[in-house]
């Protein structure tokens, strides 16, 4: 190992004076994510100045729910991220939940509780079985959790004959829109969940010995593994978990759409992705849930922005994919890799 | 073969004394954001030397040769090659093409790639090859033979090869570039004792014919063997240089560390022990085999005592610590004293057994986690209040073990790579002294670290031992052997070929016996 790098008062003797003002700035970056806060702020700012009706009560909560689809669909691809993996199967997961939701309960008449139900046992044991193999085997999940997901879509079309049928409860179009409040409160229902979600998350990941294993696992799985940790479950947990959290969104989703097709998902994939990676959540186990929470408001705000000037859908496209790069760019110069040899 | 006793064999003398030199390094400085590794190092390497450069980990070795091989630039100060004008701008890139090669404390191969492409990574443009795959060829197997008793392969990948061998291919990376300095920063810790042998030949060799070797080790055995200059870094500073002879090992000790408190030496008093090892059995093992048609090996392990495994690498001595720590060998069993089966770690963890891996990087640190997370990974149970995970508990817990096995760090939320080396074993140890068990296990933890830090693990070991503790421990350190263990079992081909007891080790002895030889007796013939 290098001997570059040493902790303060080290064999070197005299102790530095202090990290210098970028350093401070970076540790604050790492802690609390100061550049996507500001980008927020900026945005937000820019939006509500520039762009008529940005800033009504209406519009915020609009951005809200956007944000919550978004924020959850970026939450199991945090986890499995964070566990040194990637999810591809979300999309067939939120297609599945919508069509199942809508197909059970209108066509075939089932009680709500009891599609729920099917849709997210479904998910989590069709979630582990991704981990399971790609950890078993030791095949990149991204190969696994597109076979996964092609064989999901491809079962639905089956299912359905190509063309879903059915209606999604009315309760869920309920839970899902904008001008819903909760218990007499002017929040919509979906942002107390994408909440609820986020604090069990933030604590689990942070907080609690199963969470930390997430971490420990994707920092380093030999070590872990010496470590006795027990990395397949890990893999297997994490993959199920993200795999139920793609249900729930796709029950959330029919109930939003009102029914369900198997191309509904399509879009959650890259924009889930793209709310963890600007959030700041790279590989190697760095990053939790609150920097997609924070992700995933930012690229709402600026989508809504971008909306209000009049940017079409491949403007906006172009400006996400360059936001990814400057971020991803942005992590690579962190000075540790230079130090690696 | 050729069978030199790596500790005190004498080196032939390069003679030439007032020979130019031919690096030259002035007041070098170098930082790395606040942190400053180099203040002001000078040196001078005259042509047909091996200059070694001694210090404590964080002293600024490894930042040194990183200048020397333009990885880093110098904040200040200068560094000349002075047979050849300044290469301009210095990179990597220049001062190989200058004649500076480096082997880098790590190893540093692409596992997917065969002998022949590791040991020439580097050399071919994008679509040419410099040198003819021929000659390539050619050149790989003469140093690859002169390096190895038995070569690899060419074309084997090198992920099938030992840790050993590997090395082996990164040395010959930059020896089959013909080097005019060659730079072995650390390159010896992997080797086992035939290749380390073999390399300290080619080094001669390579400074009779009017090279330079820059040489850098932990291993004082190796510094006296081979250096005709000494140069000693404290605190990123030059602050002594020797020639061959001139400065006994306590003395060189004392100005890498300052002071000569930790010159006290960590033998242990043989009068004070006996009565410890007669204690209970900890560990047993039955008709063991760790390779098919290997000897079984029934080994016990009682509380208090301090097993030594030895061998050249790959001969076995690992087997058995996988064995210890339940992860399954050929055949055989190994059981607690109390005969509960060990069938898997987590058995064995579950049983008091606690393991230290042999490759920190790789087997042991979480890069991106806090310190007193790489230390809490595996009692991470004790940190628990409420069901959540504290982690202030775990760095009070981590607390514990820092004045004990004086580990120098900052605060315990800087991720681990903020630390030395040294310090990063130290914490790595403590991981495992946390769980509280009756056995430890150890696989070679002094590789790579500092002279300081060995004697606190040592320090370590001994009080553990007297606690009570069973401790089995592979080394590559033949002194550490000696000084420390009870019995020693040394390895080959599988079996164990012999089990030397504290009153009969000795360096020489031991070496005999990894090559098959006997005993002191076998001195006669």
């Amino acid at each position: 190992m290098s001997a570059t790098l040493e902790p303060p008062g080290g064999t070197r003797g005299a102790t530095p004076a202090g990290p210098s003002a970028l350093a401070r700035l970076m540790m604050l970056q790492r802690r609390f994510q100061l550049f996507q806060l500001l980008a927020l702020g900026l945005l937000f700012l820019w939006g509500a100045t520039t762009v008529t009706d940005f800033a009504t009560a209406l519009s915020i909560k609009s951005m809200l729910v956007s944000a919550a689809f978004l924020g959850l669909a970026g939450a199991g691809q945090t986890l499995v991220v964070l566990v040194g993996g990637i999810d591809f199967s979300v999309p067939a997961f939120i297609s599945g939940g919508a069509i199942l939701i809508s197909q059970l309960c209108g066509t075939y008449h089932w009680s709500a509780v009891a599609a729920i139900a099917v849709i997210l046992g479904a998910a989590l044991l069709l979630g582990a079985i991704n981990g399971y193999v790609s950890d078993r085997f030791q095949v990149p999940s991204l190969v696994v959790t597109l076979g996964m997901s092609s064989m999901i879509t491809g079962g639905l079309l089956l299912w359905t004959k190509g063309a879903a049928t059915g209606a999604a409860p009315a309760f869920l179009a309920t839970v899902t829109s904008v001008g819903t409040r909760t218990f007499g409160v002017g929040i919509p229902p979906l942002v107390v969940l994408w909440a609820v979600v986020a604090i069990v998350l933030g604590v689990t990941l942070g907080r609690t010995v199963p969470g930390r294993r997430v971490y420990q696992t994707g920092a380093n799985p030999v070590a872990a593994q010496f470590s006795l940790v027990r990395t397949r479950r890990v893999w297997t947990l994490t993959f199920a978990a993200s795999g139920l959290l793609g249900g729930i969104l796709g029950i959330l989703v029919g109930g939003y759409t009102g029914s369900g097709n198997t191309t509904l998902g399509d879009p959650y994939l890259f924009e889930g992705l793209a709310a963890v990676i600007v959030g700041g959540t790279t590989f190697g186990a760095r990053g939790d849930y609150w920097k997609t929470v924070i992700g995933a408001l930012l690229l709402t705000v600026l989508t809504t922005v971008l909306i209000g000037k009049g940017y079409s859908n491949a403007d906006q496209q172009m400006i996400f994919g360059l936001l990814i790069l400057l971020v991803v760019a942005g992590y690579g110069r962190s000075p540790r890799l230079r130090d690696r040899i | 073969m050729a069978v030199v006793d790596p500790s005190r064999a004498p080196a032939a003398p390069s003679g030439a004394r007032p020979a130019p030199p031919l690096l030259r390094v002035q007041e070098v400085a170098k930082s790395f954001g606040a942190t400053r590794a180099l203040r002001s190092c000078s040196l001078e390497v005259a042509a047909g030397e091996v200059h070694a450069i001694v210090g404590e980990n964080g002293s600024g070795k490894s930042t040194l040769v990183k200048l020397l091989a333009g990885v880093h630039l110098p904040d200040a100060g200068t560094i000349e090659l002075t047979a050849t004008p300044s290469p301009g701008r210095r990179s990597p890139r220049s001062v190989q093409a200058a004649g500076i090669f480096t082997v880098f404390q790590e190893v540093l191969v692409v596992g997917g790639q065969s002998v022949l492409q590791n040991v020439w990574l580097g050399s071919d443009g994008l679509f040419r090859r410099s040198v003819s795959e021929s000659a390539q060829r050619a050149r790989a197997s003469e140093v690859l033979g002169e390096l190895l008793s038995a070569p690899p392969p060419l074309d084997a990948p090198v992920a099938s090869l030992s840790l050993s061998e590997r090395q082996a291919c990164c040395i010959a990376r930059a020896l089959v570039r013909s080097p005019r300095v060659l730079i072995l920063d650390e390159s010896t810790s992997a080797l086992d004792v035939a290749t380390r042998d073999r390399l300290f030949t080619v080094v001669r060799r390579l400074c009779a014919s009017g090279g330079a070797v820059i040489f850098i080790s932990h291993r004082m055995g190796e510094i006296d063997e081979l250096a005709d200059r000494i140069t000693v870094l404290r605190s990123g500073e030059s602050v002594a240089s020797f020639a061959r002879g001139e400065a006994t090992a306590d003395e060189l000790v004392r100005q890498m560390t300052g002071s000569d408190h930790l010159t006290a030496g960590t033998e242990r008093a043989p009068a004070g022990r006996g009565g410890a090892t007669s204690g209970r059995i900890l560990l047993r093992t039955r008709a063991l085999r760790l390779r098919p048609g290997g000897r079984p090996i029934d080994f016990q392990l009682a509380a208090g005592e301090l097993v030594g495994l030895a061998g050249l690498e790959g001969h076995g001595q690992h087997a058995l610590l996988d064995a210890l720590r339940g992860a399954g060998a050929v055949a055989g069993d190994v059981s607690t004293g109390d005969e509960r089966l060990l069938r898997s770690p987590q058995d064995a963890f579950a049983a008091g057994i606690a393991y230290v891996p042999r490759d920190r990087r790789d087997e042991s640190l979480f890069p991106s986690l806090a310190i007193s997370e790489n230390f809490g990974v595996a009692t991470m149970g004790a940190d628990r209040r409420a069901g959540l995970f504290s982690r202030r508990r775990s760095a009070a817990r981590l607390a514990n073990y820092v004045s004990e096995l004086a580990i120098r760090l900052g605060s315990p939320r800087q991720p681990i790579t903020a630390l030395s080396g040294g310090n990063q074993q130290k914490v790595v140890v403590a991981r495992w002294l946390a769980a509280h068990p009756a056995v430890l296990l150890l696989n070679d933890p002094t590789r790579g670290v500092d002279l300081g830090a060995k004697r606190d693990l040592y320090r370590l070991l001994e009080r553990l031992s007297s606690e009570g503790v069973g401790v089995v421990m592979l080394s590559t350190e033949l002194d550490e052997l000696v000084e420390l263990m009870d019995r020693v079992l040394v390895f080959r081909e599988g079996s164990v070929e012999a089990e030397v007891p504290r009153s009969e080790l000795s360096a020489d002895g031991l070496v005999r016996r990894f090559f098959g030889g006997g005993g002191a007796q076998s001195d006669a013939n």
